[in-house]
Formats: C-alpha cells, sequence, structure tokens
C-alpha cells in the first residue's frame, strides 16, 4: 500500500482528512503486517467511520445473533409472535386442506390458456440468413401445426376444393405473420447487441403506467381473500409511493379500495392525489376516511393542505383546528395555521372596505350595515351558486362551502376577514364583474347591461327555488354604487389586489 | 433508527447436500430439496412450529435435484416444480408425493435453475422456465405436455454458455410477461415474452450465478444480478435507452462469489445476498431523486440510486447456496448451505425500515 512507517501514528490519523489513505493504514493494521495495534485500530476506524461511514473496509463479519444474545424481553416477543403466527396459519392450513376439493377445477377453468404458438428464439447471430430460413420454416412449421392441431386434432388431409382454399388462406396469413416475426429477428440480429427489438420499442414510452384495470375482479371470492388482494394491492401503492411513482401508487390504491373498502386505503390514495396535485379528488378521499374515523389526524391534515390549495382557507382552518384539539403538538399542522392566518392577516388588511364592496356588488339593497351584511351574505349563497355552476366541481364544491361559511359566520359576526374571504377566493374577477351588472340589471341601463343580464339564466341554476326568493331583496340601488358600475363597466376585468385597493365610494 | 437484526432460530443438521429451499405460500411449512451421497435427489418438507421445525414429508426420488419453486402452484395447491441432474423437470404435489404431477424432459443436462410464475405470484397463466447447462432456456405450462411453450437457445450448440440463472417478471397482466437469462460468460438477456423476442442483453464480465426482480407481479422495477467475483448489480428497469439500455449500479460484497439475491416480499427495496464465504447481507436500495433523465438526443435514460448495507452476518465457512423470505411473516427466512445445515432465521426491524 505505499504507506511510510511513520504514517501509523495516532497523531496523523487524527490529522488526515484522506479516506483512502485511511482505509490502506486500516488494512495495514488488520493485517498486523506490521505488529498489533489494538487501540490504533480502533482509532483508525473511529476516524474513517466520522468520514466515511459507508466504507467498505469497516464492513465486519460477524455472526448471527441468537436467543441468548439477545435482550431477554425482547427474545420473549419475538418469540411469542412467531408462535401465535405459526398455531395461527397451522390451523388455517389444516382448514383448508379439508375444504379444497371443489374449488380446483374452477380455478382452473379462469386461467389463461396456454401459450399457442410454439414459437423459439434463437439467439446465435452467425449465419443470418440460413437460421432466418430455418427459424421462419421451423416457427411456420410448428405455428400452422399448432394452430391447425388447435382447431381441429388430427384432421385427414383436406378433401374438397373448400377446404384447400380455406388451408392455403390460413397458411398465407401465418406466413405474413412469420415474415413479420422473421424481419424483426433479422433486424435484431443485424443490429447491436444492445439494441431494442422493433416490437418492444414502442413499449417502453407507455411502459410508464401499468396496462391494469382500476378495479379488481372479485366476484366469487370470499371475504378473507378480498381483504388479503386489497392488502397486497395496498403494499404495491406503498412501494409505488416510496419509489416516487405517484400515479401508479394512486391506480394501486384504487384496486385496493375496490376489493376491499379501507379507510386507510383511502387515506394513501389522498396522500397520493395531493403529491399529485388532484386537490379536489384528495379531498374527497380524505372526507370518506374521516367518516369513517372522525379522528384521523393524518386525513385532516392532508385535506387541510389540499383546502389550503385550492384557497378554501376557512375550511382549511376548519380542519387545522379540529387537527390541533386532536393533536396539539402537531409541527405540521400548527405551522401550516400559521400560513394561513398569515395569509388571511394580509388579506384582512385590504379586505375592510374590499369587503363592503363585495356585498354591494352583490346587490344587498338596504342601507343598514348589518342587514347588508345579511342580506347580502344570503343572496351570495345562491347567487354565487348559480354563476359558479358554469365553473368546475372544484368551484361548484366551494359554492357549498360559501354556503357552509356564510352560516357560520352569522353565528360569528366578529370575525370580518373570513366572511370575505370565501367571496373573493371562490368567484373569478370576471364573475364578481358579472355579479355587479347583475346587481344592476334593474336599472335603466345602457345596452351592456342587457347583454350581461342573459349571462345569469345560461348557467344552470343551483338552487332556483332559493334564488327567486332572494331576487326581490335586490331593490335599492345607491346612486354612488351606479356610478362605480359604470366606471368599472369601462375597465377590463382586474386582478384581486387592485380591486381591493379600489376606493370605496 | 435501528439496524435490523439478524437472529439464528433454528439450525438443523441433515445428512445430505442441499440445494434448493423454498416457502410454501401460505403456511409456516417449506420444501428442502437436494441430492443424498448415494445420487439420489431427496425431497423433504419442515414446518415451524414452537420454535422448532419438524419434519413432514420426506421422500428419496430416483435422481438429485438442483432447484426448486413453488411458483407455478395454483393456489390452494401445493404443487413444487423441481429440476434434477438429468434434465427432467418434474412438478410434485407435496401431499401426494408418490407420482409426479407432471413430468417432462426439459433438457439434455442438468438443470441448473428453475423459476415459475402465474400460480401463488404473478398474473396469467402459469409458466415454468428452466435453464440448463446446454444453454437453453425453456418455458414449461404444466397443462401442456411435453412440448415447451416457448425455448430460446442458440443454433450453434457447440459454443452455447451454460445458463446458470433465469427470472420471471413483469407480470403484471395476464399478457405481460419478461424473462431474462444469466450465463456463465456474464451475458444477460432479457425476453420479453408476449412479443416473443429479445428485449435487451448486456454483457457483466463475471458469471452470473442469481437473478430477481424486485416483484414478479408490477411493471418491472428493478432488477438484482449476483455474480462471481463478489460483485452483484442492481437495474433499474423502469427506463430503457435504445443504446445505454437500463442505468445499473454495482456494489461488492462478501469477496467471493454471491450466490443468489432475493428480495423481500413485503418491501421491494431491500434484498438478501448470499456469499461464497458463508455470508448473508441485508442491503436497501433508495432511489434518485429523479429516475429519469434526458440525454443530448432528448431520449429518456434511466438513474441508478444507491444501495447500503443494513447487516451482515456470517453463517458458515461453506458458501450460503440458497435463502427464501416467507411471503406471509415478515422478517422470518430459511437459508441452505453447503455445510449441509439447514437454518431458520428472523430478521428483527424490517417494519421500521
Amino acid at each position: 500500500y505505499n504507506i511510510p512507517l511513520d504514517h501509523l501514528d495516532f497523531r496523523y490519523i487524527s490529522g488526515c482528512s484522506d479516506v483512502k489513505e485511511l482505509e490502506n493504514i486500516y488494512k495495514v493494521l488488520l493485517s498486523g503486517e506490521e505488529g498489533r495495534y489494538p487501540e490504533l485500530e480502533t482509532h483508525c476506524e473511529e476516524r474513517l467511520r466520522l468520514l466515511a461511514p459507508n466504507s467498505r473496509v469497516l464492513r465486519k463479519e460477524q455472526p448471527p445473533l441468537s436467543a441468548a444474545g439477545l435482550d431477554q424481553a425482547e427474545w420473549a416477543s419475538i418469540a411469542a409472535d412467531l408462535n401465535a403466527w405459526t398455531a395461527a396459519v397451522n390451523t388455517n392450513t389444516g382448514s383448508a386442506d379439508a375444504g379444497q376439493e371443489k374449488s380446483k377445477t374452477d380455478a382452473d377453468d379462469l386461467l389463461p390458456p396456454v401459450r399457442a404458438a410454439n414459437a423459439t428464439i434463437n439467439l446465435s447471430p452467425s449465419q443470418q440468413q440460413q437460421q432466418m430460413a430455418s427459424s421462419t420454416t421451423t416457427t411456420s412449421g410448428r405455428t400452422s401445426g399448432s394452430s391447425v392441431s388447435a382447431s381441429s386434432a388430427k384432421r385427414p388431409m383436406p378433401r374438397s376444393y373448400d377446404e384447400w382454399s380455406k388451408l392455403e388462406k390460413q397458411l398465407e396469413a401465418q406466413e405474413e405473420r412469420d415474415a413479420a416475426i422473421s424481419a424483426d429477428e433479422a433486424s435484431i440480429k443485424q443490429a447491436n447487441a444492445s439494441k431494442t427489438s422493433p416490437a418492444a420499442t414502442a413499449s417502453p414510452a407507455s411502459r410508464k403506467m401499468p396496462n391494469l384495470p382500476n378495479r379488481l375482479r372479485v366476484d366469487g371470492l370470499s371475504s378473507e381473500e378480498r381483504a388479503r388482494l386489497a392488502e397486497q394491492e395496498k403494499a404495491k401503492g406503498n412501494e409505488a409511493f416510496r419509489s416516487g411513482d405517484y400515479e401508479e401508487a394512486a391506480l394501486y390504491y384504487s384496486r385496493s379500495v375496490s376489493a376491499s373498502p379501507l379507510p386507510a386505503a383511502y387515506n394513501n390514495r389522498a396522500f397520493a392525489y395531493l403529491k399529485l396535485q388532484k386537490y379536489t379528488a384528495c379531498v374527497k378521499d380524505c372526507g370518506r376516511v374521516l367518516k369513517a374515523e372522525p379522528d384521523n389526524v393524518k386525513a385532516l391534515l392532508r385535506r387541510a393542505t389540499a383546502y389550503q390549495k385550492i384557497h378554501r382557507i376557512v375550511d382549511a382552518r376548519a380542519d387545522l383546528e379540529r387537527l390541533l384539539r386532536l393533536d396539539p403538538g402537531s409541527a405540521a399542522g400548527s405551522a401550516l395555521l400559521s400560513e394561513l392566518d398569515a395569509e388571511l392577516a394580509k388579506r384582512g388588511k385590504t379586505s375592510a372596505s374590499a369587503k363592503r364592496m363585495v356585498i354591494e356588488e352583490v346587490g344587498s339593497s338596504e342601507e343598514d350595515d348589518e342587514d347588508d351584511n345579511n342580506a347580502g351574505l344570503e343572496a351570495n349563497g345562491p347567487v354565487s351558486n348559480a354563476l359558479n355552476g358554469r365553473h368546475q366541481a372544484a368551484a361548484g364544491g366551494s359554492c357549498s362551502t360559501v354556503q357552509s361559511s356564510n352560516s357560520q359566520v352569522e353565528t360569528e359576526q366578529a370575525s370580518p376577514p373570513v366572511m370575505k374571504d370565501p367571496l373573493s377566493t371562490c368567484i373569478p374577477p370576471a364573475t364578481v364583474a358579472l355579479l355587479s351588472n347583475l346587481s344592476s340589471k334593474r336599472k335603466p341601463q345602457k345596452q351592456p347591461t342587457r347583454l350581461i343580464k342573459k349571462n345569469p339564466r345560461r348557467s344552470p341554476v343551483k338552487n332556483p327555488a332559493t334564488r327567486k326568493r332572494q331576487l326581490p331583496r335586490m331593490k335599492r340601488r345607491r346612486p354612488s354604487l351606479r356610478q362605480t358600475n359604470l366606471t368599472r363597466l369601462k375597465r377590463p376585468a382586474t386582478s384581486y389586489s387592485k380591486r381591493a385597493t379600489m376606493p370605496v365610494p | 433508527m435501528e439496524k435490523p437484526q439478524i437472529i439464528a432460530h433454528v439450525q438443523k443438521s441433515l445428512n445430505y447436500t442441499l440445494y434448493d429451499c423454498k416457502w410454501l405460500p401460505g403456511t409456516a411449512r417449506f420444501a428442502v430439496v437436494g441430492s443424498h451421497p448415494r445420487g439420489t435427489g431427496a425431497l423433504q418438507m419442515y414446518e415451524i412450529a414452537q420454535g422448532d421445525v419438524t419434519i413432514k414429508l420426506d421422500t428419496e426420488k430416483a435422481k438429485s435435484f438442483k432447484c426448486c419453486t413453488f411458483g407455478a402452484s395454483l393456489p390452494g395447491r401445493s404443487h413444487l416444480a423441481t429440476g434434477d441432474f438429468n434434465g427432467q423437470l418434474h412438478v410434485w404435489d407435496v401431499d401426494k408425493p408418490e407420482v409426479p404431477a407432471y413430468s417432462v424432459k426439459a433438457h439434455q443436462e442438468i438443470v441448473n435453475t428453475i423459476d415459475a410464475v402465474g400460480g401463488t405470484v404473478g398474473e396469467g397463466a402459469p409458466e415454468i422456465a428452466t435453464g440448463s447447462r446446454d444453454g437453453s432456456v425453456r418455458v414449461w405450462d404444466p397443462r401442456q405436455p411435453n412440448d415447451p411453450v416457448a425455448c430460446m437457445e442458440s443454433d450453434d450448440k457447440a459454443t452455447a454458455r451454460d445458463c446458470w440463472a433465469v427470472a420471471f417478471g413483469d407480470a403484471f397482466n395476464s399478457t405481460e410477461r419478461c424473462l431474462v437469462s444469466g450465463y456463465d460468460n456474464g451475458d444477460l438477456k432479457l425476453f420479453d415474452l408476449r412479443a416473443m423476442a429479445l428485449r435487451w442483453e448486456t454483457n457483466l464480465k463475471n458469471g452470473i450465478c442469481g437473478l430477481e426482480f424486485d416483484r414478479r407481479d408490477i411493471p418491472a422495477n428493478k432488477l438484482v444480478a449476483s455474480t462471481l467475483e463478489g460483485k452483484f448489480h442492481v437495474f433499474d428497469m423502469r427506463t430503457q435507452h435504445p443504446n445505454k439500455g437500463f442505468a445499473s449500479l454495482t456494489e461488492r460484497a462478501h469477496k467471493s462469489t454471491v450466490w443468489c439475491a432475493r428480495h423481500l416480499p413485503q418491501n421491494r427495496d431491500v434484498f438478501m445476498t448470499c456469499g461464497g464465504s458463508g455470508g448473508l447481507c441485508l442491503w436497501q436500495y433508495s432511489y434518485p431523486t429523479a429516475r429519469v433523465a434526458k440525454d443530448s438526443d432528448g431520449l429518456d435514460y434511466g438513474v441508478a440510486g444507491t444501495v447500503a448495507l443494513l447487516q451482515n452476518v456470517t453463517l458458515s465457512t461453506q458458501p450460503v447456496a440458497s435463502f427464501d423470505w416467507s411471503p406471509d411473516k415478515l422478517g422470518l427466512g430459511i437459508c441452505a448451505s453447503f455445510d449441509q445445515c439447514l437454518r431458520v432465521l428472523i430478521v428483527t426491524k424490517l417494519n421500521r425500515l
């Protein structure tokens, strides 16, 4: 190893940072060629462990542990576990042996057929032409033989012209297929050793997702079988998740719940959807979990995160509060909550004025602020339903939260920022502009209003009954409102931040 | 994080050479095959109970057995497929071992290796693949007598290399399946059985003693090839580049032949390698942050991860020829070594990985 003798020294080893040299020093010390220095060896080992814990030189051979070598309690638990398992499994085997006869033949019928083509893949690259010819004949001979024999066992030679023509067509088809196969083989042999076959080049691109159905076929199986299959699929999903293939993981989890709808599988699938940024699906799955297990901390956290991403801040806060009640020490939960609060505070500063404006836009006609709030909020609900119905289910879901948040807010008048949020976050700017025009539709306005007036009817109205009830409330108009509405018509739709900073009339 | 510990639970010394051992899925029983000194085959079934193994079946057959598998055994049955020194493939019902359920002369020379899929593992038709010293790999279906359903061989028999390992993989639905075979000169060939074509081949410089996909019933994810001279290779089978093939990492272990590598059925990233110096090493694979990257031509190529040694123990001075994890109990395993000893091992703390 070319190590000078004075390198085998305590001080030198402490000062050395070259892993390779340290390894060599260690090897020399272990071999004992220069003498045995146990303390030096341990010192060198410690230094090496500090610098390169994964070094191969540090691997030690040791005998396996035995029951005697383990802690008594630990061994007792391991042994008990093993004995319990063996007892359970042995009783199962005993009962299974008794009742297995009938199911055997049924299972056989469900199997796919034996591979029809008796195919040979030739490996040696030399003498290509000869081999191709021979392989074609062998494969064609075998395949035609097998296909013919599959259709009719041991038929005598065709007698009539019709039979001959049929056989001819069959043989022609076979030859075409074999020509294709041999062409593939030829290209394989002529190409590089590491090149892929043409037949398979199409597949690598599509190999990202397995061609698997979304559900398992569990028709005739007992509940234990279903549970076992569901567990298997869930394990596969967990593994795919760990290696970062979230789509595949979601697929396996879906298969698992199709066999046995356990909350654990739904929970995992929610996490996979979260990673895939499918927030609504995540919310749905978490909802399912929480219906079955209302105290599931993970589901609450995941749903809160998903809510935050789709800007349903109120629901996120509700979930986080629930979470922190159950698990006050949750770091992620409190971090997320503080994030949400910061967001709300940011909006709350500019929202005091904006809030009032928003309510007016929807068309609360009462002068009274309080009535304004109530009416505005109630009018909000169904009207925003109508408009949001135009949007995706995501927004539609948020409408229901607008409703729920409204009811929540009516009980807690003291939190203005929260009130404001659902509206501004749910309803995009264009819709808010439309809302404003809706409110002013009874005014003698010019054409633009009429055009816009058509929109509400176009959208599917979520709650026609309530809508009709609420509309009469939009009676009084503020002169200043007209003013602002007119100005707004002239201006293009602005972003939220801009509207929030607009002056209050 | 505490490291898993390998505990030797039961050690049983037998009077014949052990070649292979396999668990019967769904039970606490396992099969052991080997060769008596007089050249006859030994087939035994053991059951674990109360801290010891009890023998359930003890038969002697005409010719020594080299390898065995329960993979093509349909659910509810216990069919053990064995390959022997004469090139015969037998499928025994271990409840009635007098007459084989299926029997065929698979090869002219010894059946070195066997793998099966479709029964207890994987989807689709039950199929058994055998690799032999005559250089051919044949796939058999127990429903078809006498003829293989697929055959991969070289026409030039004189220069054909011995096949030392086969493994099925990619059997996630009833049509897809692929078979990988390793030869004594280091050749590794991947066959796609649906397209019935060679999909990829490479050479690993040292003879390949063991091959295993991390799971047989998912789209091919990882492949471990263990070779002579103390090396094993882990291939990432998700992305195939037309020129570079599959990404791989190489690791040295055992300082002698790595006889086989076995993945934990409950966690596909943990595997055990068995060495020629009588040791076992437990490894854990970690994926890279991005498994796929683009090269200068815009084509995808895979990125291999890293492998970390969790634990290593030395069981004996003779090679450990075979190891098998129990598919039902996490951490329970059996291994057979050439010192005629059968050991039952328990690996702890695997659920915390």
